[in-house]
C-alpha cells in the first residue's frame, strides 16, 4: 500500500506524462548538483510556487550552478548581475537612450533594456549593492514590472529571482531589511556536501556541460497552475494558521509571520505535495517546506543579519532556523 | 546543510547562560566560606575562570579525562579532610566540589539542568548557617539570576531583557501561593536529624581560661534577642544576668565543667529526681494560679542565634516552659539549661522568670565537696592572704565582702587588654597586675573563696542587653560575662566582683565601662567609624529589621500557626483543620490549573480523528516512541520498527484512512459513519494486536 518512501500509492497525480517532468528534471540537477536532493526539491517549490529564491552561501558551494542548471532544464532565458557597492539601478533595469539618426524620426529616446529582463535572473552577492539597487530590484520583484521616466516595462513570464549573500565577511555589505527578506518566498542554504557526494562530484567527467532543455516555457505555466490545483483541507489550511499564530501570540518570537508568509506556506506546502506526486497536500509538506519559509521571516532584527555560522563551526544553525524548528515542534498537526 | 547538523546544535544563548550559571556559582562559593576548606573554593574559582576563558570557543575545555583525573583526587583530598571537618561539611564540599568539575565540562541540555539542581542544593547549604535578612535577600538574588540563566538557556533567540521579564512574572505569581502554604501548611518537624558540625563552635566556651571572654568582647555578633510581654517585664540592668555555665573544675589556670559534675548529672537523671529549677517553677505556677494575670508578666521569649552547642541560657532564675518549646530544654541540678540537640540555626524559646528565687544545693555534700577543691600547690601567695582574711572576718559572708572590698579599695583596673600570667596567675592577678575583666576577677575571687574554706564556684554567661525596643533586649557576644557564686547556707549567693570595679559595666554595659578606663572596645579608623551617629542609626535599622525577620519569619513555627489559626478560625478541632488544609491545596491546585491548563479550543474534532489519537497514544504508550509534532506518515515511519508486523499494518491502514479522510480533496464525503466505523474496526484490532 505504501512504497519505499512512505508515500501512498493510490493518491498519485492523474497525469504521468507531469509526474515524469518533474522526475526528469530532479535528475537532471541532480547530476549537477549531487547529495542536495532536499534542496533540489525546495528550489524547484519554489519556482513552481512562482516565488523568489534567496541561496545564502559561502562561496564555491555551486549557488551558481544551481540557478543556471534550473534555466537550462526548464528552457528559460538566463542572466546574471553581479552586484557591486557602485552598481545603480539603471544599471540593472536599462535606460532611455537618445538616437541620433539621419532621419527626424530616428531622433527619438529608445529603451535600452538591462539584464532584469530574463526569465531567470540570478542577482549574485544582492547583499553588496546599496540600499537604493536593493530595493528597485525588490520592488521589480514583487510587481514584475519596471517603471523608467514614466513608462512601465513589464518583466517577462515567468520571472524568477536567484538572489544570493555569502553569510562570512560581511564588512561593507548593506544587510536586507526584514521586509525585503520578506520578499523573499524562500531562502536555503546548499552546505557543504557529503563525503560520497563530493567524491562522485569530484569523479564526474562531464561537470562543464550543459544540461538539455527539459521543458518548454509552456509547461512550466501548466505545471504552476497544475500546483494550484493540488487540494489543500480546511484541516492543513487550520495547521498552518496554528503555526502562523503561534509566531504571533508568544513574544519568543520577535517577528511575527506576515500573511504573506502564511500564503507562502500554503503555496510551498501544495508545490512540494505536487512534486512528491500526491494529489492533496498533509502536513508533511507543510513540515518539509516550513524552516526554508520562515526562517529568514522570523529572525530579529537584533540578531546577527541573516546567519549564525561563522566559517569554523559552519554546520552550526542560524538564530532563524532555531526559532523555526522550535515553532513547528510546538505545534501538533493533529490538533487541528 | 541540514545533513550536516549535530542534533545538539548550539544555540547562540548557551555560552551566556553558561557563564551565569559560573557567576552565580562563583558567589554562592563566597557565602559558603566557612564550610567549603580553601582548596575546594580554589578549585571553584579555577573552574569558573575555565569557563569564562572558554566563554566563545568550547576548543579550551579541559578533556573529560582531565576532569576525572581531578575528580579521583579530589575525592582522595576529601576522604583526608573529611573526618576533623564532620559529616555535613564534608557533604557541602562534595557537592562544590561535583559542581566545580562538572562546570568545566558542561556542554550539555542535561549537565545544566543537572548543575542549575545542584546550586539550589548549594542555596539549600547557605541556609544552614545564615539566616538574616540579608542572607535571604542574598540568596534571593542568587535564585533570582539562576532562573534567569535558566530562562534565557531554554527561551528563543530573544534579548536578556525580555527573558528578566518572563522570569520576574513567575516569580511573582508564585509569591501569594508560598505566603498561602507558609501560613497554613502544617509545619513538619524534620525528617532528619542535622549531622553535628564540627566547625568552630560559636559563643561561650565550655572551658575557662581567663582572657577567653576577651576575645568574645571583640565580637559584636548577635547572641540572641530576649522579647518581653511589656515595657514593665524588662528587668533593670543591674538585673540582666543571662546565667549560662557553671564552672567548678579549676586545675590552676583553666576552669571546666567538672567531670565529677557531668557524672553526677547523669546519675540524678537516671534516678528521675526532678531538677529544683521545675520544682520551683511548679510553685511558682501553683501560686500565680491564686493570682491570677501575673504568669503573663513573667514568661518571655528568647530567640538564640545557632551556638551548635547543648547548654542554653536564660536570666537568672528561669523554668523552660517546654510546652511552647519545639526543642526540649532540660533544667540540670546545677540550674543550667540544655538544649535535647545542638543549636544548629537560629531557634525561639520560651522561659518563665522567676526573679528572687534562691539558687538552693538540692544534692547536699556532694556539691559542697566539689566546690571545695584546690589544686595542691599553685598561687601560695593568695592563700596566705586569705587565711590571713578569715582571721579577721571568720563568717563566709564577712571573708566574702572583704574580698568584694579589696578589689574596690587596691586600685584594680579594667581592661581587656591584660598582660599575660602564665604562673600562679592569680597571685599575680592580685598581686602585681591588678588589672583586668570579668574572668580574672571571678576566677580570683572563687579560688580565694574556696581557699577561704567556702566552697564557691564560677559562673559564666551574659550580662546586660541593650533596649531595642520597649520590651525587646538584644545580647550581644561582647555582654559576655562571668561572675562567682559562693555556698552560704545552703544557698547559692551570687558575688560579682567585677562592679567593685567598674561598676558602670553593670550599669550601662561594657563599652561605658572601658571607657572609664580610657579603652576602646574596638580600635582603629573602624572603631572611630561605628561611633558615627549614621552609623549607629543604621546599625540600629539593620539590628531591628534583623529582628523582626527572626521574629515573625524565622519564629513562625508550629506554636505560632497554631495560634494565627485559632485567632481566626476559633477552637480548633481536627475536622476543622483537615479542611483548612484540603481548602488550601485545592485553592493552590485551582489557582495553578487556570494557569497552566491549557485554553482547549472547542474539541470540534471529527470522530474519526478522536479515534485514531487514541490508537496513536496507545502505540506510543507501547512502542516508548513519542510523537510529538510529527505528522502521521512520519509518525507511522519512524515507529514501525519498534512494531510487529500485524501492528504495522494495522497501524498503516488507519495512518491511511485518516490522511485519505483529513486531506483529500474527497475528504470524508457522505460515508462519515462509515469512515468512523472503520476506524473504531481498526483501533480495536490495533488494542488486540497490542496485548499479544
Amino acid at each position: 500500500m505504501f512504497d519505499e518512501a512512505g508515500n501512498p500509492q493510490q493518491l498519485t497525480l492523474s497525469d504521468n506524462a507531469m509526474r515524469l517532468d518533474i522526475e526528469e528534471i530532479l535528475q537532471a540537477l541532480g547530476e549537477k548538483i549531487i547529495g542536495k536532493q532536499h534542496q533540489l526539491k525546495l528550489a524547484l517549490t519554489c519556482l513552481l510556487s512562482n516565488g523568489h529564491l534567496l541561496i545564502e552561501d559561502l562561496p564555491g558551494m555551486g549557488k551558481t550552478t544551481l540557478s543556471h542548471a534550473l534555466s537550462q532544464v526548464f528552457g528559460l532565458q538566463y542572466s546574471r548581475i553581479q552586484f557591486t557597492s557602485d552598481l545603480l539601478p539603471s544599471d540593472m533595469l536599462g535606460v532611455n537612450i537618445f538616437h541620433t539618426g539621419e532621419a527626424d524620426t530616428d531622433k527619438q529616446f529608445t529603451f535600452r533594456h538591462g539584464p532584469i529582463f530574463s526569465q531567470v535572473v540570478l542577482a549574485d552577492e544582492l547583499n553588496r549593492a546599496s540600499p537604493k539597487t536593493q530595493s528597485a530590484l525588490l520592488e521589480a520583484m514583487e510587481e514584475r514590472q519596471v517603471s523608467i521616466d514614466g513608462t512601465t516595462h513589464s518583466l517577462p513570464s515567468p520571472f524568477f529571482v536567484i538572489a544570493t549573500q555569502n553569510p562570512s565577511s560581511q564588512s561593507g555589505t548593506y544587510p536586507l531589511p526584514e521586509s525585503q527578506l520578506d520578499r523573499f518566498f524562500m531562502r536555503i542554504s546548499l552546505g557543504y556536501p557529503e563525503w560520497d557526494a563530493e567524491k562522485a562530484m569530484l569523479k564526474q567527467s562531464n561537470a562543464s556541460t550543459a544540461l538539455s532543455q527539459i521543458l518548454d516555457e509552456g509547461s512550466l505555466t501548466a505545471l504552476q497552475k497544475s500546483v494550484d490545483d493540488v487540494h489543500a483541507s480546511d484541516a492543513l489550511i487550520n495547521y498552518i494558521l496554528m503555526l502562523v499564530n503561534e509566531s504571533r501570540s508568544n513574544s519568543a518570537y520577535p517577528n511575527p509571520l506576515s500573511p504573506r508568509a502564511s500564503r507562502a506556506l500554503l503555496q510551498g506546502a501544495k508545490a512540494w505535495a505536487f512534486i512528491s506526486n500526491k494529489a492533496f497536500a498533509t502536513p508533511d509538506d507543510v513540515q518539509a517546506v516550513f524552516t526554508a519559509i520562515t526562517a529568514h521571516r522570523l529572525t530579529s532584527s537584533s540578531q546577527h543579519q541573516g546567519t549564525g555560522f561563522d566559517n569554523s563551526t559552519y554546520a552550526r544553525e542560524s538564530a532563524g532556523e532555531t526559532l523555526s524548528k522550535k515553532l513547528l515542534e510546538s505545534i501538533d498537526p493533529l490538533a487541528a | 546543510m541540514i545533513a550536516l547538523l549535530k542534533p545538539s546544535a548550539l544555540s547562540s544563548h548557551q555560552p551566556i547562560s553558561y557563564f551565569m550559571l559560573a557567576i552565580a556559582y562563583g558567589v554562592l562559593l563566597l557565602t559558603l566560606t566557612e564550610e567549603l576548606m580553601i582548596w575546594v573554593i580554589i578549585l571553584g574559582l579555577c573552574a569558573i575562570v575555565v569557563r569564562t576563558v572558554s566563554f566563545e570557543k568550547s576548543s579550551h575545555l579541559p578533556n573529560a579525562r582531565t576532569v576525572n583525573l581531578l575528580a579521583v583526587l579530589s575525592l582522595f583530598a576529601l576522604t583526608w579532610f573529611g573526618f576533623s571537618i564532620g559529616l555535613l561539611n564534608s557533604m557541602i564540599n562534595l557537592l562544590a566540589i561535583a559542581f566545580a568539575l562538572k562546570l568545566m565540562l558542561l556542554d550539555s541540555k542535561r549537565d545544566f539542568h543537572l548543575l542549575f539542581c545542584t546550586s539550589l542544593f548549594l542555596i539549600g547549604c547557605g541556609f544552614i548557617s545564615a539566616l538574616s535578612v540579608i542572607a535571604w535577600l542574598g540568596y534571593l538574588g542568587v535564585l533570582l539570576f539562576l532562573l534567569l540563566s535558566l530562562a534565557y538557556y531554554h527561551g528563543p533567540v530573544t534579548p536578556l531583557k525580555s527573558s528578566a521579564k518572563f522570569v520576574g512574572t513567575l516569580v511573582i505569581q508564585s509569591i501569594p501561593i508560598a505566603a498561602l502554604l507558609f501560613l497554613v501548611m502544617p509545619q513538619l518537624p524534620p525528617l532528619w536529624q542535622m549531622p553535628t558540625s564540627k566547625s568552630q563552635q560559636t559563643g561561650l566556651s565550655d572551658t575557662v581560661t581567663p582572657g577567653d571572654i576577651a576575645s568574645l568582647a571583640k565580637s559584636s555578633e548577635l547572641a540572641f534577642t530576649a522579647t518581653f510581654p511589656s515595657a514593665s517585664a524588662v528587668p533593670e540592668p543591674q538585673q540582666r544576668y543571662w546565667r549560662a555555665l557553671v564552672m567548678e573544675d579549676f586545675n590552676g589556670k583553666t576552669w571546666s565543667i567538672g567531670q565529677k559534675r557531668k557524672q553526677a548529672e547523669r546519675q540524678l537523671a537516671t534516678m528521675r529526681r526532678t531538677p529544683p529549677l521545675l520544682l520551683l517553677a511548679n510553685t511558682a505556677e501553683n501560686e500565680e494560679s491564686d493570682e491570677s494575670g501575673i504568669s503573663e508578666t513573667k514568661s518571655y521569649e528568647m530567640i538564640v542565634e545557632p551556638t551548635k552547642q547543648n547548654w542554653l541560657f536564660a536570666l537568672e532564675l528561669s523554668a523552660p516552659n517546654n510546652g511552647k518549646n519545639n526543642i526540649t530544654v532540660n533544667a540540670q541540678f546545677d540550674y543550667t539549661l540544655r538544649t535535647s540537640t545542638p543549636l544548629m540555626s537560629k531557634k525561639s524559646f520560651y522561659f518563665d522568670y522567676l526573679p528572687n528565687a534562691p539558687v538552693t544545693n538540692p544534692v547536699g555534700e556532694f556539691e559542697r565537696q566539689l566546690n571545695s577543691l584546690l589544686p595542691a600547690t599553685s598561687n601560695q601567695e593568695t592563700r596566705q592572704w586569705v587565711s590571713s582574711l578569715k582571721q579577721a572576718n571568720p563568717t563566709p559572708r564577712g571573708l566574702a565582702s572583704a574580698i568584694m572590698n579589696y578589689f574596690k579599695q587596691q586600685g584594680f583596673t579594667y581592661t581587656l587588654e591584660p598582660n599575660a600570667m602564665p604562673v600562679d596567675p592569680i597571685d599575680r592577678f592580685i598581686f602585681e597586675e591588678k588589672a583586668g575583666f570579668c574572668a580574672h576577677y571571678a576566677s580570683a575571687m572563687t579560688f580565694a573563696l574556696r581557699a577561704g574554706g567556702v566552697p564557691a564556684r564560677m559562673v559564666t554567661g551574659y550580662q546586660g542587653g541593650e533596649q531595642l525596643d520597649d520590651n525587646v533586649l538584644q545580647v550581644r557576644q561582647y555582654d559576655a560575662h562571668a561572675w562567682v557564686e559562693a555556698l552560704i547556707d545552703d544557698t547559692w549567693v551570687r558575688y560579682d566582683p567585677t562592679s567593685m570595679v567598674a561598676p558602670s559595666r553593670l550599669q550601662y554595659g561594657i563599652e561605658q565601662a572601658l571607657a572609664e578606663f580610657g579603652e576602646k572596645r574596638t580600635d582603629g579608623l573602624l572603631g572611630d567609624l561605628r561611633e558615627g551617629a549614621l552609623f549607629t542609626t543604621l546599625q540600629n535599622w539593620m539590628r531591628q529589621m534583623d529582628y523582626q525577620w527572626s521574629k515573625w519569619i524565622l519564629g513562625f513555627d508550629a506554636n505560632k500557626q497554631k495560634d494565627l489559626l485559632e485567632d481566626l478560625l476559633g477552637q480548633i478541632t481536627t475536622k476543622k483543620m483537615t479542611a483548612v488544609f484540603l481548602a488550601t491545596l485545592s485553592i493552590v491546585g485551582v489557582i495553578l490549573l487556570v494557569y497552566f491548563f491549557p485554553i482547549q479550543r472547542q474539541s470540534t474534532l471529527p470522530k474519526y480523528h478522536r479515534i485514531y489519537l487514541n490508537a496513536l497514544s496507545a502505540i506510543e504508550k507501547h512502542s516508548g516512541v513519542e510523537r510529538q509534532y510529527l505528522s502521521p506518515r512520519e509518525y507511522l515511519n519512524k515507529v514501525s520498527s519498534h512494531l510487529n508486523e500485524n501492528t504495522q499494518k494495522i497501524l498503516s491502514e488507519m495512518t491511511l484512512l485518516f490522511i485519505e479522510s483529513s486531506y483529500s480533496r474527497e475528504g470524508i464525503g457522505d460515508d462519515k459513519a462509515k469512515v468512523t466505523l472503520k476506524m473504531k474496526h481498526h483501533n480495536r484490532a490495533l488494542k488486540k494486536s497490542l496485548r499479544q
